[in-house]
């Protein structure tokens, strides 16, 4: 059936034309469907159109649609230009002013943060680091002065005694003695001369205060004239020092002639050019590749400067992982091993500081002396004397004196050492890539590359977001194209 | 058939000149505008497709003879005549005139008929009866498959012949609304 209209319209190969013919033949249905079609299409080509019109029109579009399209095109491409160089300008200006407010304010970091001796730190610990930068800066700039930070005590009173007296070299070893231990804020021996009571007290109560050794020892003449031992009025040599020092142990003998001037230096104590006894103390932050390999370096580096490591701590090696270390070098190589240590990775943060040891180092130093010489003078006063009760009194007092000599000794020894040897903190980040070097095989290369991933991940929306933003920045860019784009598209469409 | 070899049909692709074009077609495009649209706008109608031919002349890549891709044009171009008129296609209008060869149709009759066809439909029965297209060539204007044109110029006729010969139930006062001339 849908062949007839097909067969009417002559669009059937000759096979479908003779088979439709013999249907055609023998149903008269058929015949009358093919009737009727034949006259509806009949009918339907006398519909009629009229005359055409408007080719000259026509024509005439034609031909001057050709100049004004590329007129238009090129009217509205330039505007897009200088719309886009307006923009470029634009952009370019906000740029730098960025720019200028950026380096402004980096400016205004580096001011500051001037002064400080190292200071790598980045981020929040830079920012926290600032406020004590001047300090250190101060420190750095004028190391024969103690830092406010560290002991300002020593800065009020102490230091212009021995800045006096051992930078100038003018002053006598006897008058920084007297001027330092005025000074001195610890407990005097004559307080605990006191307290066991005895001879002492008598002395102080003849003509010296009792908040002062020194003006106990100024009472000494008196007894020491009695005894016909002539002695220094400030604190001098004795007449008979040189039989003195042989019966003194070295550690005396050395401090002695420290007070007396004789010697500038403290075996075993590094002798700073300005006299200044100085606990150096650093902290460094490094980042690594290999931790355990970085604390092993570490180690050997301490060991090989004849120091030695104290604590340390090694943990969470798979997941980033932190080690930290606290090392103990001699002070004349500290220098150097902070110096190592920042070569062994990606230095985060250096900070070094001094504490100044000196006021208390001479302090007690000045004491052991002086309990040591009334150890001395009372040995002798008891090998004079036969009557019992003095003897036994002086015997007590012996013993005092030694405790008390023993006492500052200690103290004066745990001082050189803090002096001698200084403290490192130093703790290892592990890095971004913990490549084993060395040929061993890397075992925790899963984590790495899961690292690895997110990060190049990170890394990639930070180049989308950073695309992003320039995108945003210069749309007075390229917004004109786009607008210059619909336009002429829409132009063209209408 | 009339559509040839596309190479053969297509050799100097580049160098179609739209005033040529317009020469040798705009009357077939004119009275195909003026069956869509009226013969009023029949003019601006065909215009417009050889202006929108002329800027698009580069796209045309020579899969088709010029006239069906014109034609293609055109009927978007009646469209966007009659939807900013806000009016539906109007019928074509025929001649009133007895043909020699047999019995016509009364010319109202056909238009209601007409009307009452789907827009594909009409389409299909306007390009070929009136506007003498072939198949081939109502499918490349189309874009569907010639066998889908054969069978809706089948389904078009027999809707138009169900509508113009079978007679509808009348109403009290009102006669038949269909006659056979």
């Amino acid at each position: 059936m849908e062949n007839v209209k097909s067969y009417l319209d002559g669009e059937l190969d000759i096979a479908q034309k003779a088979e439709v013919e013999t249907h055609l033949r023998n149903d008269a249905e058929l015949q009358k469907m093919v009737e009727e079609f034949s006259a509806i299409s009949t009918t339907l080509k006398t519909a009629e159109a009229g005359e055409p019109y408007g080719l000259d029109k026509l024509e005439a579009r034609l031909a001057g649609q050709q100049n004004t399209s590329l007129m238009e095109r090129k009217k509205i491409f330039r505007l897009a230009s200088y719309w886009s160089m307006a923009g470029i300008l634009l952009a370019i200006g906000a740029f730098s002013m960025t720019r200028s407010r950026g380096s402004n304010a980096d400016m205004a970091l580096k001011s500051k943060s001037v002064g400080s001796i190292r200071n790598t730190e980045s981020g929040d610990a830079a920012s926290a680091s600032t406020s004590t930068s001047s300090d250190y800066a101060k420190m750095k700039a004028e190391p024969n002065k103690p830092s406010s930070v560290d002991n300002p005590s020593v800065s009020d009173t102490a230091t212009p005694a021995t800045e006096d007296g051992l930078a100038n070299g003018s002053a006598t070893p006897e008058s920084r003695w007297t001027r330092s231990m005025q000074s001195g804020a610890s407990a005097s021996p004559s307080d605990s001369m006191k307290g066991a009571g005895g001879g002492f007290d008598k002395r102080a109560q003849a003509g010296a205060s009792s908040d002062s050794m020194y003006q106990s020892t100024q009472t000494q003449p008196k007894v020491k004239s009695e005894n016909a031992r002539p002695m220094a009025h400030s604190g001098g040599a004795f007449s008979d020092s040189e039989a003195r020092k042989s019966v003194e142990s070295p550690f005396k003998q050395d401090m002695r002639a420290k007070r007396d001037g004789t010697t500038q230096t403290i075996p075993g104590v590094p002798e700073t050019e300005h006299g200044i006894y100085l606990e150096r103390m650093g902290q460094v932050q490094v980042k690594v590749e290999d931790l355990k390999r970085a604390v092993n370096e570490a180690t050997g580096m301490v060991t090989s400067l004849d120091g030695f490591v104290t604590s340390s701590n090694t943990q969470n090696e798979a997941d980033g992982g932190v080690a930290t270390m606290t090392l103990r070098v001699p002070t004349k190589s500290f220098t150097t091993a902070i110096d190592k240590l920042e070569a062994m990775g990606d230095l985060i943060v250096e900070n070094t500081g001094s504490l100044d040891i000196t006021k208390p180092t001479v302090d007690n130093s000045a004491r052991m002396i002086s309990w040591a010489d009334e150890e001395k003078r009372l040995i002798d006063e008891l090998n004079k004397t036969s009557n019992n009760d003095r003897r036994y009194r002086l015997k007590q007092l012996i013993g005092q004196a030694r405790a008390n000599l023993e006492a500052h000794k200690a103290e004066v020894n745990s001082l050189l050492e803090r002096a001698k040897y200084s403290t490192i903190e130093l703790s290892f980040v592990r890095g971004d890539k913990a490549v084993v070097k060395g040929g061993t095989t890397n075992t925790n290369w899963s984590g790495n590359a899961l690292k690895d991933a997110k990060e190049n991940l990170s890394g990639i929306g930070q180049v989308l977001g950073t695309m992003m933003i320039y995108f945003l920045v210069f749309f007075p860019v390229w917004l004109p194209f786009v607008i210059a784009g619909l336009v002429i598209r829409k132009r063209n469409k209408g | 058939m009339m559509l040839v070899d596309q190479q053969q049909a297509m050799p100097h692709v580049e160098k179609l000149d739209i005033s040529q074009l317009a020469k040798q077609h705009y009357d077939r495009v004119f009275r195909f505008c003026s069956t869509r649209v009226g013969y009023h706008h029949a003019g601006d109608a065909a215009q417009d497709t050889f202006v929108t031919a002329q800027r698009n002349l580069s796209k045309f890549r020579g899969e088709s003879q010029p006239l069906t891709w014109l034609i293609g044009i055109a009927l978007n171009e009646c469209r966007r005549v009659n939807r900013n008129n806000h009016r539906t296609e109007p019928l074509p209008e025929f001649r009133d005139e007895t043909s020699q060869e047999g019995q016509l149709i009364n010319r109202e009759v056909l238009r209601q008929a007409l009307a009452k066809l789907s827009e594909e439909h009409r389409d299909v029965v306007t390009l070929h009866e009136i506007d003498g297209f072939t198949y081939e060539e109502i499918a490349q204007i189309a874009g569907v498959p010639v066998g889908t044109i054969k069978s809706r110029l089948f389904h078009a006729f027999t809707n138009l012949r169900k509508a113009i010969y079978t007679p509808e139930p009348t109403t009290p006062g009102n006669g038949s609304s269909l006659e056979v001339k």
